[in-house]
């Protein structure tokens, strides 16, 4: 499905001492299918912007498309339920919104909101348990005595129940340790492919940014500052310093590299791999020249 | 050089568990701190790594074994607070740890428990809060601030005590990169100009390089120790135990991999570069 | 999340932002008290221009006092026809079917309405000029002398103001779950009210199961710097009783001996 922002402008606590401009006339277009990460500084509008497109915000001006259904702000929602049905959201530390006794019933709980049937919902939940990684025995256990790793796998698993077509992740790895980042990262790019999801992450991780997506959008002061493919968006080296943004790892290394010959980096590479046969190709015609 | 030869904390034979007939959390760990140096602790979560902290600071005491912090032993209820005092304790959740209504009420926080006088209690509201740069932010209420301004408050309050040890547990984990780096770059001034002792409980393994000495945890128990430079030297037992290496070390070893005639010791990005170009410019 | 004035709060400069929370406590609890022994024009016209007087001196924008009445004006206007309709005396003024109103209900009605309006204007005057801290900080000083006999009062000042130090965290934390359970379809705001009640409770449990992760945070993180109950702890805030207390209390005692005489006397 693709989505469209169109002109969208969101205010926080309008008409009161204290509003502030959230989000500002933003336009922007992204295309079905594509995993695109969004960035930038705390405070920048990332995850303001992500919350219209479930319409758990609604714009202050300006409108959203998403897929056949529009939210404008001149006019009342109506199949706001049809929407969140099609746009799945993993938030934050989704563990906090564990609720049931049950694994089993926690997961139905999207899944039966939307209208599907108990039998349906719970052939999903025994699907999506087995997607993150977890036994179907968990099922029958309380979600409050497992592992924080496990909640956070039951948490995404009651998304995945409600087979949502768009996912948005909001810093979906905060808080776990590498090796659960690496896996939890992993099964949402696999789920992406399989499923043809549209991806959209919001990160704080470069390198999450630059290996996983396919497109990104750079927020700044709320509003869009860029929107490429990530090796486009980081080889804008002084750009990205100016938006109080890093690069990914492999490119910082790659530029103090070239700086002490006093070249710049040409190629934007993000993997340990590319990094390392990009330092041997440079090595190599540095000796000759 | 400062001296890192003077031990400040001594853990012997330290067994815990939550309860009896259970697994026990922490096995027989036996560890030396040194006065000023920085100690990183690391593991993947739930190795046992935060359940030692709180065990060096008195908040929970072992079944088995002695700790003593500054001589003192952490089970003699006389010096408890003393300990409390002289070991200072950043925790992760920056939110469940602000206890005062606005900053300054916050970093007076610890002083009031430890009975300073008010005028004292002023001047060293002023000179704690500069030393992490939030004395602008003296009177806002903890909403107004990020986790990184939140955990520097923190950090304020505790050299406000004037400790000897600061532990990190894991304080940078919920924090977005620009706080990260505000807060591990004064916790490298307090260590260096202030000479406080370091314990950073931490499984980022980018921080543990720069630390002076490291030790790894696995299951409660205590499987290497040594200088960061050492122990990356062999690079498998990392992963083996959930950790993720640091971008120099993987890149290091994967430019090995490829034909290149490195060493294994650079740690730090500036030392892999020089490394290199050296490669190439004699050959 | 459009209500960030915790505790109605409103920051300012003015004679009544400055006056100690301990001088504002008396002085509202005193006025709140005396407020039974008005029972004439010139009484209640007093304390109504006592009232205004205080308003004047906060500095504070009308569209505040208006805020805070708002919400009790039902109650104003169910107690004003409850007691127009069922206090007698006086002569007759309307006498048609059950609708039976004598000129002494009327007045009565009004004082009684009148009494309300300034209970609540002088409570919220004392909500807007003084910062929720300093509340806690006041009747902590105020019932110190209770710990004599037991009474935690300083555990109950410090139970004050963590909760109103978390309160913006628990708007946020349940702000957050809430749009959480409405993307996995719960739905909060529309459908039969039992159905609303129902989803209630997919909001409640993780507020409580965060609530107590929280509190026993607190409690590590508060032992961990060093706190101990009200054992050798000295105090960072200090409360300061200046000329303008006295002054204040003096004039709400010479009101108060006023009113009293008045009442004697029938005036």
């Amino acid at each position: 499905m693709d989505i469209i922002f169109n002109q969208l402008t969101h205010l926080y606590h309008p008409k009161t001492p204290f509003e502030r401009i959230a989000l500002k006339d933003i336009n922007l277009q992204i295309s079905s299918q594509s995993f695109t990460s969004i960035v930038g500084e705390t405070g920048s509008g990332k995850s303001t912007l992500v919350q219209h497109i479930n319409g758990l915000l609604k714009p202050s001006s300006g409108s959203i498309q998403i897929g056949s259904i529009s939210i404008d702000s001149r006019k009342k929602v109506s199949n706001l339920k049809e929407l969140r049905k099609q746009v799945g959201m993993v938030f934050q530390y989704p563990e906090h919104q564990l609720f049931e006794e049950t694994v089993l019933k926690d997961i139905c709980f999207g899944p039966i909101n939307f209208g599907i049937s108990e039998a349906e919902a719970k052939r999903r939940a025994r699907w999506a348990i087995k997607q993150v990684g977890l036994d179907t025995d968990i099922l029958s256990r309380s979600p409050f005595d497992l592992s924080g790793g496990q909640m956070r796998r039951v948490a995404i698993a009651g998304v995945l129940a409600i087979e949502p077509q768009v996912v948005i992740l909001d810093e979906p790895t905060a808080g776990l340790d590498p090796e659960g980042r690496k896996d939890i990262m992993s099964l949402f790019k696999q789920l992406h492919e399989d499923r043809q999801w549209t991806t959209i992450m919001v990160t704080h991780s470069m390198e999450d940014a630059a290996y996983y997506s396919d497109q990104m959008v750079v927020m700044d002061k709320g509003t869009v500052a860029m929107h490429d493919s990530p090796e486009n968006v980081f080889i804008q080296i002084e750009a990205l310093k100016k938006l109080g943004l890093d690069l990914p790892q492999s490119m910082q290394f790659l530029r103090l590299f070239y700086a002490k010959q006093d070249l710049k980096v040409i190629k934007p590479v993000f993997s340990i791999e590319d990094t390392a046969d990009e330092i041997i190709r440079a090595l190599k015609t540095v000796r000759k020249g | 050089m400062k001296q890192k030869e003077n031990p400040i904390i001594d853990v012997s034979n330290v067994y815990y568990r939550y309860e009896k007939e259970t697994n026990w959390i922490l096995e027989d760990i036996n560890l030396t701190v040194y006065q000023g140096e920085w100690l990183a602790i690391t593991g993947h979560n739930g190795s046992g790594k935060s359940t030692l902290a709180k065990c060096l600071k008195g908040l929970i005491m072992p079944e088995k074994g002695t700790i003593s912090v500054l001589h003192w032993d952490t089970t003699d209820k006389e010096k408890l607070w003393d300990i409390r005092r002289t070991v200072g304790m950043v925790f992760q959740n920056p939110d469940n740890q602000f206890v005062g209504a606005t900053v300054k009420d916050d970093v007076a926080f610890g002083m009031e428990n430890s009975g300073i006088e008010r005028q004292e209690m002023l001047k060293r509201l002023e000179t704690s809060l500069k030393q992490v740069r939030m004395f602008d932010y003296v009177d806002r209420e903890p909403h107004q601030l990020s986790g990184g301004q939140k955990q520097r408050v923190a950090i304020a309050g505790i050299i406000a005590l004037e400790p000897s040890i600061i532990i990190l547990d894991e304080a940078t984990s919920m924090l977005d990169p620009e706080g990260r780096k505000s807060v591990m770059k004064l916790m490298r001034h307090l260590n260096k100009e202030n000479n406080i002792t370091v314990i950073s409980i931490t499984h980022d393994l980018e921080e543990v390089i720069h630390a002076d000495r490291m030790i790894v945890m696995n299951d409660g128990k205590v499987i290497k120790e040594g200088k960061p430079r050492d122990l990356f030297q062999s690079t498998n037992d990392f992963e083996k135990v959930g950790l993720d290496l640091p971008f120099t070390i993987k890149l290091r070893r994967c430019l090995k991999e490829k034909g290149l005639e490195i060493s294994d010791n650079a740690l730090f990005e500036e030392e892999l570069v020089n490394e290199l170009w050296t490669l190439y410019s004699t050959n | 999340m459009n209500n960030l004035i915790i505790g109605q709060y409103f920051p300012g400069d003015s004679y009544l932002h400055r006056l100690d929370p301990r001088s504002k406590l008396i002085s509202v609890f005193i006025l709140v008290c005396i407020i039974f022994i008005a029972n004439s024009w010139t009484t209640y016209g007093m304390l109504f221009l006592f009232t205004c007087i205080s308003v004047a001196a906060s500095k504070l924008p009308l569209r505040f006092i208006y805020r805070g009445l708002k919400p009790v004006f039902f109650i104003l206007l169910f107690t004003f026809i409850v007691n127009v309709l069922s206090m007698d005396g006086g002569k007759p003024l309307i006498d048609y079917g059950v609708i039976h109103i004598t000129s002494g209900g009327l007045v009565f009605s009004i004082f009684i309405t009148l009494r309300i309006t300034i209970i609540v204007m002088i409570t919220t005057l004392l909500t807007l000029t003084t910062p929720p801290i300093s509340f806690a900080d006041g009747i902590e000083v105020l019932f110190s002398p209770l710990k004599k006999i037991k009474v935690p009062v300083h555990e109950f000042a410090l139970m004050m103001s963590i909760s109103l130090r978390f309160i913006p965290t628990l708007m946020e934390e349940t702000d957050k779950i809430m749009k959480a359970q409405a993307a996995r379809g719960s739905d909060l705001s529309t459908g039969p009210l039992r159905q609303r009640m129902k989803a209630i409770v997919p909001l409640l449990v993780p507020l409580f199961v965060s609530s107590f992760k929280r509190a026993d945070d607190l409690a590590m993180a508060m032992e961990s710097r060093g706190y101990r109950g009200d054992v050798g702890r000295t105090r960072f805030r200090e409360l300061k009783w200046s000329s303008s207390d006295s002054i204040v209390l003096v004039l709400v005692i010479f009101l108060v001996t006023a009113l009293i005489l008045m009442r004697i006397r029938g005036i």
